[in-house]
């Protein structure tokens, strides 16, 4: 069964900014610890989110923090998610740029996801099998219902959370999960057609 | 709005599709990479990477263009005013040739293209005929920053099987540092190996020290236990 993830009530309750004060917008740099405190882990399921492989997500997680912890006089207050969320996003589109080079030089898919629960080889097989095929199919649907179909069906955030992270309506969010739970199952339907077919 | 792993599975491909959604798994919450990634952040300087390289970039432009300078008084002195500066540094794919014996002799050449004065400026002088050579020219290095020339280097390496082109790109002038540091030593190994220069061994042990557990250690390995590949 899918484990529910652990509550995102961190979303909620960021280290408020200016809020107590009424005056300075930006973070202190007592406030980014708590900041890294809250958003740590939020921080690594949006890059998996993103793209972003396995094994690299210390990597996007310390630039994420880095580029954050510059830009702290540059935080206007207001939605913190959003701001960490969308250095995220840049954070892990430049590394799966320099991905490229490095996949190029390894020759090796990025496919680990670490050590599975494995309970004998042929359940190993199967499940290193179920990731690639996920991959491959995720890597079809278009950046934005990628990411808005990882944090909803994978990482389990709710629609209300993703719109919040996003900037956007609630529907918009919506519709792309629409969309993209749709192409999933029709990409899904045309490979096992294929499977079938060989 | 029901997730599909929550939805029942009434049909086949709704069933694989929570099969496939469980097999990936929401991330797992882990304290000891929070702490991980929290050391290598304080130990990291708060000040941009970029000002590093723009320093970098500065220098080597500087650099550059000394050398630029310097090899143009040079190329002068060999040719005198024989052709203007765009001709004997030739941009398009054509290799550079050497100067003919003559004129580092000193004796008069044959020909129309031959200077009457040293000092005059060339008449009518005929350029010099592209070279047949099919390899791309390798560009120097300053004139590339040093992501392109890994990148550079990768394609030689890897799409056109050529690793003289990517030893050239690599290790002519100033070493390869920043991020793709790691992976411009990896190239230089495997392309060694390619050669069979015998020098893989050095630039190996070379690896191991400064990326003991580097993303291409298997291969520094491999490339320390044979000589050839």
């Amino acid at each position: 069964m899918l484990s529910v993830p652990p509550s995102n009530a961190a979303l909620e309750a960021p280290p408020a900014p200016g809020a107590e004060g009424g005056g300075t917008p930006f973070l202190s740099p007592r406030e980014f610890d708590a900041l890294y405190t809250a958003y740590f882990h939020h921080v690594t399921r949006w890059a998996r989110a993103f793209g972003c492989p396995q094994p690299d997500l210390d990597d996007v997680a310390q630039e994420t923090f880095l580029v954050a912890r510059r830009r702290l006089d540059q935080f206007q207050g207001g939605n913190v998610a959003g701001w960490l969320y969308r250095i995220a996003q840049h954070v892990t589109r430049a590394h799966r740029r320099r991905a490229w080079l490095r996949r190029l030089l390894q020759r090796a898919p990025e496919l680990s996801e670490g050590p599975a629960r494995q309970a004998s080889p042929v359940e190993a097989l199967e499940q290193r099998e179920a990731r690639r095929q996920m991959h491959q199919l995720l890597g079809q649907l278009s950046e934005r219902r990628r990411t808005a179909f990882f944090l909803f069906e994978i990482e389990g955030y709710s629609g209300e959370e993703i719109a919040e992270l996003e900037g956007v309506a609630l529907n918009t969010i919506y519709t792309r999960l629409h969309h993209a739970r749709r192409d999933f199952m029709a990409l899904l339907a045309r490979a096992q057609g294929e499977e079938q077919g060989t | 709005m029901k997730r599909l792993s929550e939805l029942p599975a009434e049909d086949g491909l709704t069933a694989r599709a929570q099969l496939l959604i469980r097999a990936i798994g929401p991330t797992l919450e882990s304290e000891e990479r929070r702490r991980r990634v929290r050391r290598s952040l304080d130990a990291r300087p708060v000040s941009p990477r970029w000002l590093g390289r723009a320093a970098l970039v500065l220098g080597l432009l500087g650099a550059s263009a000394a050398a630029a300078a310097a090899g143009g008084s040079a190329l002068s002195r060999v040719f005198g005013a024989q052709a203007p500066p765009d001709e004997v540094l030739p941009t398009g794919p054509t290799a550079r040739k050497p100067p003919p014996a003559h004129a580092a002799l000193g004796a008069p050449a044959p020909g129309p293209a031959a200077p009457a004065l040293p000092s005059t400026p060339p008449v009518g002088v005929a350029p010099t005929p592209p070279s047949t050579s099919l390899r791309p020219p390798v560009p120097r290095p300053s004139a590339l920053s040093d992501v392109a020339r890994v990148h550079e280097a990768a394609k030689a390496l890897r799409h056109d099987a050529d690793p003289e082109r990517a030893l050239l790109l690599l290790e002519r002038g100033a070493p390869v540092t920043g991020p793709l540091a790691e992976e411009a030593l990896a190239l230089r190994i495997e392309a060694s190996r390619s050669r069979g220069d015998g020098h893989q061994a050095k630039l190996a042990a070379a690896y191991l020290a400064q990326y003991p557990n580097g993303r291409y250690r298997e291969l520094a390995k491999q490339a320390l236990s044979s000589k050839k590949p």
